[in-house]
């Protein structure tokens, strides 16, 4: 039985259907027709789904005969701050739809990939950020998204709530104008692969279902704004001048022990930078 | 800057400059202002690019060389056709072709960066 995997092309999405075909799971990988399918529709077991997540139709056909759906679609920062309306239809609305569908069906299980965002701007506390900790919208990707976990939280299917960190990943990024974070504000990103494998664990473990886990690269991670551009640039071989944001963003430390039964933290902050390394002397940067 | 990209923007200018003096005489009116837009987007693109940390990869520097040859080109062709008479080989023809050869490369380096932007969720 295949599993469904929308936003599938995407950064994460494309990271996880691979994770999925290495473990011999096939896989219907949903995206919007324009995104970038080339990493994944030539996998094994692997069908592509060109959809969009605004259009019942689509979500419905795509979830015909699935035994599990990763929700990972959804407008991101900064594209999701342009126009509200849009934000919702894709993020809540989307989200909507598909669990809907699934409550038509018998127990077909969802893990959504929902984001730390929800927490909202936390740097005035002290210690590591927790599950129980209030969710504050504070702009429409995190109002979004703390919609969508009470879709899924009210539903009547099995599921279970990912909040992600930011997404690291062993490549070239380009630096943007403005670095998301504040220089001193404590920052906890997690390895792109360690965030599929929290993905797929919590599918595959029965124990994660009707719970809701931060997902985060753990101790070796928590680092300031400032630290984490610096080695990570250095390790590529790239001098850089970075612009910081001036007020602190929705960034922070996680508790992430909750989780720990997923096993996803394989990589640590060195082990980054080790790939990074390899990286840079192999695109000439070094 | 990365290298070639400064010569890639040179070519553009001058190829803006003949574009303009060459309006309505080997070119319509018409094409030279839609050329030049094309030209001016390939500009933009450029200059939005051009301090991208990715220009400084091998393959990077690749992309800046070939659409450095292809902006020469392109000026080359418009300084062929200005000079030529109506029947002389070159026609508006080339100019589309080497402007599309431009844009091509543009494209690419533009895909490139959107591709390599940071997301923080």
């Amino acid at each position: 039985m295949k599993l469904l995997v929308t936003g599938a092309a995407g950064r994460l999405g494309s990271e996880l259907v691979r994770l999925m075909v290495t473990k011999g799971h096939g896989v219907i990988a949903f995206d919007l027709p324009q995104a970038p399918f080339e990493a994944i529709q030539d996998l094994p077991g692997v069908e592509s789904f060109r959809g969009d997540m605004t259009k019942p139709g689509n979500v419905a056909e795509a979830c015909r005969g699935v035994g599990g759906v990763f929700h990972l679609a959804a407008l991101l920062p900064p594209s999701s701050e342009r126009n509200r309306g849009v934000t919702m239809k894709v993020n809540v609305e989307g989200t909507r739809s598909l669990i809907g569908e699934l409550e038509k069906m018998q127990g077909v299980p969802l893990v959504l990939a929902s984001s730390v965002s929800t927490y909202g701007i936390t740097a005035d506390e002290k210690k590591p950020i927790r599950e129980d900790h209030p969710l504050t919208a504070h702009d429409f990707y995190s109002e979004s998204k703390i919609e969508a976990e009470r879709i899924a939280r009210r539903s009547s299917i099995p599921s279970v709530v990912l909040r992600i960190s930011a997404i690291s990943v062993a490549d070239l990024v380009e630096l943007p104008d403005v670095i998301p974070y504040r220089s001193d504000q404590r920052v906890e990103h997690v390895y792109v692969e360690d965030a599929a494998r929290a993905l797929l664990s919590a599918f595959e473990n029965k124990k994660a279902y009707g719970g809701i886990f931060n997902v985060a690269g753990g101790k070796t991670w928590q680092v300031t704004g400032s630290e984490y551009i610096k080695l990570f640039y250095e390790a590529l071989g790239v001098e850089v001048e970075p612009r910081f944001s001036e007020t602190c963003t929705a960034l922070d430390w996680y508790d992430t022990s909750r989780g720990s039964f997923l096993e996803y933290q394989k990589t640590t902050l060195n082990g980054l930078l080790e790939k990074l390394v390899a990286v840079g002397e192999r695109l000439g940067l070094r | 800057m990365a290298e070639g990209i400064g010569e890639a923007r040179d070519s553009l200018q001058r190829t803006l400059d003949l574009l303009r003096r060459m309006s309505g005489g080997r070119i319509t009116q018409v094409d030279s202002t839609d050329y030049s837009i094309r030209v001016q987007k390939a500009q933009n693109i450029l200059l939005q690019n051009e301090k991208k940390i990715w220009l400084k990869t091998k393959d990077g520097k690749e992309m800046v060389r070939r659409l450095s040859e292809a902006s020469s080109r392109l000026l080359a062709t418009a300084r062929d056709l200005e000079k030529s008479s109506e029947t002389d080989s070159k026609t508006p023809n080339d100019l589309t072709a080497a402007l599309k050869e431009v844009e091509l490369n543009a494209r690419q380096m533009e895909e490139e960066s959107r591709r390599r932007s940071m997301v923080v969720t």
